[in-house]
């Protein structure tokens, strides 16, 4: 059987978010949650590998407990178990210090032979967090893949680079990070959701993780700080027009003409 | 020994970037009139053209030419600038915000317990600490962002300028690639695909979609315009998912090409910081949103309110 983890990151489900001006931390209870978008593809890819494969696949996440329920809607969609790493002492990390908890409770559930997750978030968009779970893992990364196809004792693995695409071949465990090209997101079924609610839920918090070294956990164990934050200055004066599609179209090319633009 | 500050360049091609030559020039203003060595590491095919074409903007540059560290994904890079780290200890490390570079330099923060800072938009050093410039959560903000460790590592877009030349040419070091010997990586098979015909980089006229243009269809219409105007067309990030196109081509912002064109036309772009960084140097932009509200206006010159699709009809009505 192949273990697979999916990690997911909630993320505000707009762009608009509200920012703590003491801890300048976003507040993410204070907006609408969602799964992030390129981990909805790993969620997708991981549930068609289970229409074919024996695989038992546990989603993870670290967040506050706001979050069993982007969990339990991963659940609805082919997950098995959901794990959540959730304590106060884990909050405000930077992508050092969530990679850090990430791998000390992947290696403490064990036995994993592939790790999935979204290529990048669509908050942050750092798309730091795979390659260093990796590294603190020991194990082999690869990023902006398409598409996974695991075999007895090795996985083929396609990717994506600058105008190039790569097929590998990589031992377990191995952890992917997945591009939007990687099967599109399904809303799952009724069915699917119902049977989400009884399936096994774990709550982790520091406790758990005796060997976890604390300086190296949340907003004080983060290498990176924040300092000043600062409205974004725009000094242009615009011009703001209201109107129909012809006469806003006339309107363009007039002034393109007088950049020296003509179709 | 002076200190050193390192511009990496990680790169399976020839050609040195705009982002490159943009951050190389950053980072010869922020060790003017210090005593920090401005460095250059070029690791990869053609690491030494390079090299030899950009000598006149350096203090020293170390030369890593191989074909293996492709074959090892980013390990192998990874594993070769740790083992450069580690014999010449420079005090900052810079790379552009490419894919590569984003996942070797965050391999690296971990490998050398080094917070990584991604994605700044400006840099700067105040005694002796790098301050970054990055757009926080949403974009609507822009905060300054520090790490307490050494080395300090960053990722960074910075708007776009040209290094100056140097009367004395770098000193150029030959090292030596360290493969990953951890790494089970097998390459099995490579295939490039060189599309010459989109290059949004050197375009006089860009016609950009974002999220507001709803349907593939206004894509379609998007790729015409901007044909007829003598441009190309580009997405924002959120866009890539509608017009279905590489992003590593099409998309502009703090993770993707820097452009600075004569005129840009924007169709439903939203305009956060991710975004107007990576086209805030455009002569005269032009935005058309339904939303009286959008931020976007607050960067362009001309703003028009009506729906994307349906001026996008007009517009190829009017120039056909």
């Amino acid at each position: 059987m192949l273990r697979i983890a999916v990690c997911i990151k909630p993320v505000p489900e707009s762009t608009k978010v509200s920012v703590d001006p003491v801890t300048k931390l976003v507040k993410r209870d204070a907006c609408e949650n969602i799964i992030n978008a390129l981990d909805r593809n790993a969620l997708e890819l991981t549930a068609k590998l289970k229409q074919t494969r024996d695989c038992e696949v546990t989603i993870i996440t670290m967040a506050p407990p706001f979050a069993q329920k982007q969990l339990r809607k991963a659940l609805s969609r082919g997950g098995d178990k959901a794990v959540l790493l959730s304590d106060r002492a884990f909050g405000g990390g930077d992508t050092f210090a969530t990679s850090y908890v990430l791998a000390s409770a992947i290696k403490k559930l064990g036995g994993f032979d592939i790790i999935i997750m979204g290529d990048m978030s669509s908050d942050a968009g750092t798309m730091h967090v795979p390659p260093q779970v990796a590294e603190w893992l020991g194990i082999d990364h690869v990023h902006n893949v398409s598409s996974i196809d695991p075999g007895e004792t090795s996985v083929v693995i396609e990717s994506e680079g600058a105008n190039t695409h790569y097929v590998w071949e990589a031992d377990y465990p191995v952890l992917v990070s997945v591009n939007r090209k990687a099967s599109a997101p399904k809303a799952a079924g009724v069915n699917q959701t119902v049977a989400a609610r009884t399936k096994e839920f774990i709550t982790l918090s520091l406790a758990n993780f005796p060997e976890i070294d604390k300086n190296m956990i949340g907003l004080a164990g983060s290498p990176t700080q924040f300092g000043a934050i600062y409205p974004i200055e725009n000094n242009k004066e615009c011009v703001i027009v209201e109107d129909n599609g012809v006469a806003v179209a006339s309107q363009i090319l007039a002034v393109l003409e007088k950049a020296g633009i003509q179709a | 020994m002076a200190k050193e500050l390192w511009v990496v360049n990680a790169s399976e091609t020839g050609e040195l970037s705009r982002e490159f030559e943009s951050l190389t020039r950053k980072a010869q203003q922020l060790t003017e009139g210090t005593d920090l060595k401005l460095c250059a590491v070029f690791l990869g095919t053609r690491a030494r053209e390079r090299s030899g074409c950009s000598m006149v903007w350096f203090d020293k540059i170390y030369c890593i030419e191989t074909k293996e560290a492709e074959k090892q994904g980013t390990a192998g890079y990874t594993t070769t600038i740790e083992a450069l780290y580690k014999k010449y200890e420079p005090e900052y490390l810079l790379f552009t915000t490419d894919r590569i570079s984003n996942v070797v330099s965050a391999s690296l923060g971990i490998r050398l317990r080094a917070g990584v800072i991604a994605h700044s938009n400006d840099l700067r050093i105040e005694n002796g600490t790098l301050i970054c410039s990055i757009p926080t959560y949403g974009g609507q903000a822009i905060g300054d962002i520090s790490s307490k460790t050494v080395p300090q590592i960053a990722t960074a877009k910075v708007p776009t300028a040209v290094p100056e030349e140097r009367e004395i040419p770098a000193m150029i070091k030959i090292e030596q690639f360290v493969p990953d010997e951890k790494c089970s990586l097998r390459l099995k098979s490579l295939d490039r695909k060189i599309d010459d015909s989109v290059n949004i980089e050197g375009a006089d006229v860009i016609v950009c979609a974002g999220f507001g243009i709803k349907n593939k269809e206004n894509w379609r219409k998007i790729k015409t315009l901007a044909k007829r105007l003598g441009g190309e067309a580009a997405c924002s990030r959120s866009a890539l998912r509608i017009a279905d196109v590489p992003e590593e081509q099409y998309l502009i912002g703090v993770s993707g090409k820097t452009v600075a064109p004569k005129a840009y036309i924007g169709f439903g772009i939203s305009g956060s910081t991710q975004h107007t960084c990576g086209m805030k140097n455009s002569k005269l932009v032009i935005n058309v949103n339904n939303m009286a509200e959008n931020t976007f206006f607050e960067t362009s010159d001309y703003g028009f309110v009506c729906d994307a699709g349906e001026v996008l009809d007009s517009l190829l009505k009017q120039t056909e």
